[in-house]
């Protein structure tokens, strides 16, 4: 049960990645369009416990550091993305038990956005990435912060019910 | 409870701990991730393939359905741009011969001095990836190979990062990293090209005194043994000149002539087979004569004798 579950979030990934880099990228949308993968991960944190959502983020990570057309310094992105996902994990789990609503979850994937985006910078920073110049970064950060909060709702209801119809057990744990 | 909380940190840790080694791996020889990186690429690249093949059509279908609206409009529009540009066309002869005469300088990039190969776009990063690069589905099998020069039919598109098998992956243009030196195709000078991602690539004019206006044109300055740059590929044009009184260097937007956002095929300008080194001066193919009318691009004549150096 388990295995199958996390070998059918590898191809959802991979599959979020190819739609990327060969279909959306190439739309040429306003500001830069969405990023499915990192809305993607930002979903899957949002439901898994701090420990999953480390390694969640370490795999997501890896693919952007790894696959093509990514240049980056490998580990750029897989440091990023494995503390955020450890840290949107824990809140949300922090935040479940408060009681679980869509405004939590979609505020949460916004501070994820925010910190991925300013965890990227420093760390660019420092592996001596060039500086991008502050309109550039700008763009950057309307970009993510619009496109991706618009799609987040529904990445988190995909996502959900992807689990849930693959183990019916994960609702009762929660 | 508290054990879940002990454990979760300590695998937290164990990640962080092995990305900064993977950076460091990475930052102290570029190829020692060489493995993981071929068999992340041979996993994607053909998925990439696919996927190209199969959205392309897609694609086309939509941006022409989203463009039927406005289609009336534009064609007004373009009649009116039309007519303007005929009336600057007979005004400015001279411009048409220069336009002429760079544009033989990138064919004779493809057809005299330098080999290039062809090739399909199959993915993109985009600014929100923090990269603007695109892989290609030509690799090592097709003679490609780092730093080489990445061109369109507009002109320059950026340069070979990696490459594989039967793919490479492309820095454009327009990348928050990329630089350039660039010559103005009038007065000569030197000057340094950055990406500025989605916004208009910037130019930093090292000598103050140079005049530098909007519509000067710029070429590739062209680095030595034409890697990773073949000298005079078309960059751009000037849209918007900023002046500092007083700043040691002048700064200046340009706008690439290649449309980096809609790129299909572009060539990778292959080198020719090594010369030795000792017949650089030797014209290896006939240096074409510049044409007999006299523009300031006539330089554009130098520039094919230090491609048969190596």
């Amino acid at each position: 049960m388990r295995g199958s579950r996390e070998l059918s979030a590898l191809i959802a990934l991979l599959f979020a990645y190819v739609l990327q880099t060969s279909v959306i990228a190439r739309l040429q949308l306003p500001l830069g369009g969405p990023n499915l993968v990192l809305i993607l991960f930002l979903a899957w944190a949002l439901q898994h416990e701090a420990l999953h959502g480390a390694l969640i983020g370490f795999t997501v990570g890896m693919l952007m550091d790894l696959a093509p057309p990514a240049i980056s310094t490998v580990g750029a992105w897989t440091l990023v993305l494995t503390v955020v996902g450890y840290g949107i994990s824990s809140l949300a789990t922090r935040s479940q038990n408060l009681g679980n609503s869509p405004i939590t979850d979609w505020l949460l994937c916004a501070v994820g956005l925010l910190a991925i985006f300013f965890g990227r910078i420093v760390v660019g920073a420092a592996v001596g990435e060039p500086e991008a110049s502050l309109s550039a970064l700008m763009d950057i950060l309307a970009g993510l912060v619009t496109w991706n909060l618009l799609l987040a709702p529904f990445a988190i209801w995909l996502s959900r019910r992807l689990f849930s119809s693959l183990s019916p057990s994960a609702e009762m744990m929660r | 409870m508290n054990r879940d909380t002990r454990r979760s940190r300590f695998v937290l840790g164990l990640l962080i701990v092995i990305s900064l080694l993977l950076i460091t791996f990475d930052l102290r020889s570029g190829s020692a991730l060489k493995g993981p990186r071929s068999i992340a690429n041979s996993i994607v690249s053909p998925l990439q393939r696919a996927a190209t093949a199969v959205s392309t059509p897609v694609g086309n279908f939509f941006s022409d359905i989203s463009s039927l609206g406005s289609a009336h409009q534009k064609i007004r529009n373009l009649q009116t741009q039309n007519s303007k540009l005929k009336a600057k066309l007979v005004d400015r002869s001279n411009l048409t011969s220069q336009l002429d005469q760079l544009k033989g300088v990138l064919n004779l990039a493809g057809a005299g001095q330098y080999k290039t190969v062809f090739g399909r776009v199959i993915g993109m990063g985009s600014a929100a990836g923090f990269a603007e690069t695109i892989t290609v589905d030509l690799g090592r099998v097709d003679g490609v190979s780092p730093d080489m020069t990445v061109i369109s039919t507009d002109g320059l598109v950026g340069r070979v990062q990696s490459v594989e098998a039967r793919s490479c992956t492309a820095v454009l243009l327009s990348d928050l990293k990329f630089k350039i030196g660039a010559r103005l195709a009038g007065s000569q000078a030197l000057g340094i090209i950055s990406g500025e991602g989605a916004a208009p690539l910037s130019l930093e004019v090292l000598d103050s005194q140079v005049e530098v206006k909007v519509g000067d044109q710029l070429v590739a300055r062209g680095s030595m043994g034409g890697r990773p740059f073949v000298p005079g590929v078309p960059i751009g044009v000037i849209t918007q000149v900023s002046d500092t009184p007083g700043a040691l260097t002048r700064l200046a937007k340009v706008r690439p002539y290649a449309h980096l956002g809609t790129l299909n095929v572009v060539g990778i300008v292959v080198k020719p087979p090594k010369v030795d080194p000792r017949d650089a001066l030797l014209p290896v193919a006939p240096t074409p004569l510049p044409t007999p009318t006299v523009t300031v691009t006539v330089t554009a004549a130098p520039i094919p004798s230090p491609s048969p150096t190596k």
